[in-house]
């Protein structure tokens, strides 16, 4: 007569542990999938909302000194490298960098060249916030604001 | 429960639960990342709108000051006076928002004195009737 092996209880529930443990595993993976994701979403909605804060605050320098990118530095910080173009450095949680470091975020105020010179009565300007993402000597730019703004000059 | 084993459908039970709780955070988690990242962009959009009227408003005080032509579809206003000519402009900031602008232009040197500069909604509003109020004996 052929012997027939019976599952005792313990057997049982060690299989639908192992499932519950496989289920676990495969949900947990998915939902921390989820989670950091939403944390991604977060940081790049928080790194808008810095953008915008700081590029409000240079246009309106940048307003207030009459379209004047010496003042204009004066006011926010950085430092007019180039002939005619701003630029504010940050690092990775907003905090303003000496003029001439490189950081993790770039905000330039560049003069619009095609009417700089000529007595048209305002200046107008390109002011853009950049994100720079390093990897080793290479740095990938992605843009977060473009605006054009414009100021009247301060006549004495 | 015996000896050696287990309570049968007490695990799945508590997996059920677990599961259960790390998906509905996960999904509230996102929800609300999301969220923040559609009024992040709402912000900077809103924001894009307001500088791309104010160097529009800039434009045309200059042009006015120079005496040079003013586009047909801008709505704004010039009126004489002793003091200098006042100037009132109207320009649209996205499409429930306007940028008011009333500026003086000085005689002598063609400068202007800025009197006002803001935005204001523009938009459609009803007020609210349904909240019975006391409005006095």
């Amino acid at each position: 007569m052929e012997e027939r092996i019976r599952p005792t209880k313990s057997g049982l529930f060690a299989i639908e542990l192992l499932i519950a443990v496989g289920i676990f595993s495969l949900c947990a993976a998915i939902c921390m999938g989820l989670f950091v994701r939403s944390e991604v979403m977060s940081q790049e909605a928080a790194d808008l909302n810095r953008a915008v804060s700081a590029a409000r605050s240079a246009a309106e320098c940048y307003k207030a000194a009459g379209g004047d990118l010496e003042k204009t530095a004066e006011l926010t910080g950085g430092g007019v490298l180039d002939a005619g173009t701003l630029f504010i450095e940050f690092d990775e949680s907003w905090q303003p960098l000496p003029s001439g470091e490189a950081g993790a975020f770039e905000l330039t105020i560049a003069l619009d060249q095609t009417t700089d010179g000529q007595d048209i009565g305002y200046a107008s300007a390109l002011l853009e916030v950049k994100r720079y993402t390093r990897t080793g000597s290479e740095a990938v730019a992605e843009a977060l604001l473009l605006w054009d703004i414009a100021a009247l000059e301060v006549r004495p | 429960m015996k000896r050696g084993g287990g309570v049968s459908g007490a695990v799945s039970l508590v997996m059920i639960f677990c599961v259960l709780c790390l998906a509905v955070f996960a999904v509230l988690t996102l929800s609300t990342a999301d969220r923040e990242a559609k009024l992040a962009r709402l912000t900077a959009e809103n924001a894009a709108n307001y500088y791309e009227a104010d160097r529009q408003a800039v434009e045309l005080l200059a042009n006015l000051a120079a005496g040079r032509d003013i586009p047909a579809d801008v709505d704004w206003a010039m009126t004489g006076g002793e003091e200098g000519t006042l100037v009132d402009l109207t320009l649209p900031v996205g499409e429930e928002q306007s940028l008011e602008v009333r500026a003086r232009l000085s005689q002598d040197a063609g400068s202007w004195e800025i009197l006002r500069w803001r935005s204001v909604y523009s938009g459609d509003w009803a007020a609210d009737e349904t909240i019975e109020i006391w409005d006095g004996p």
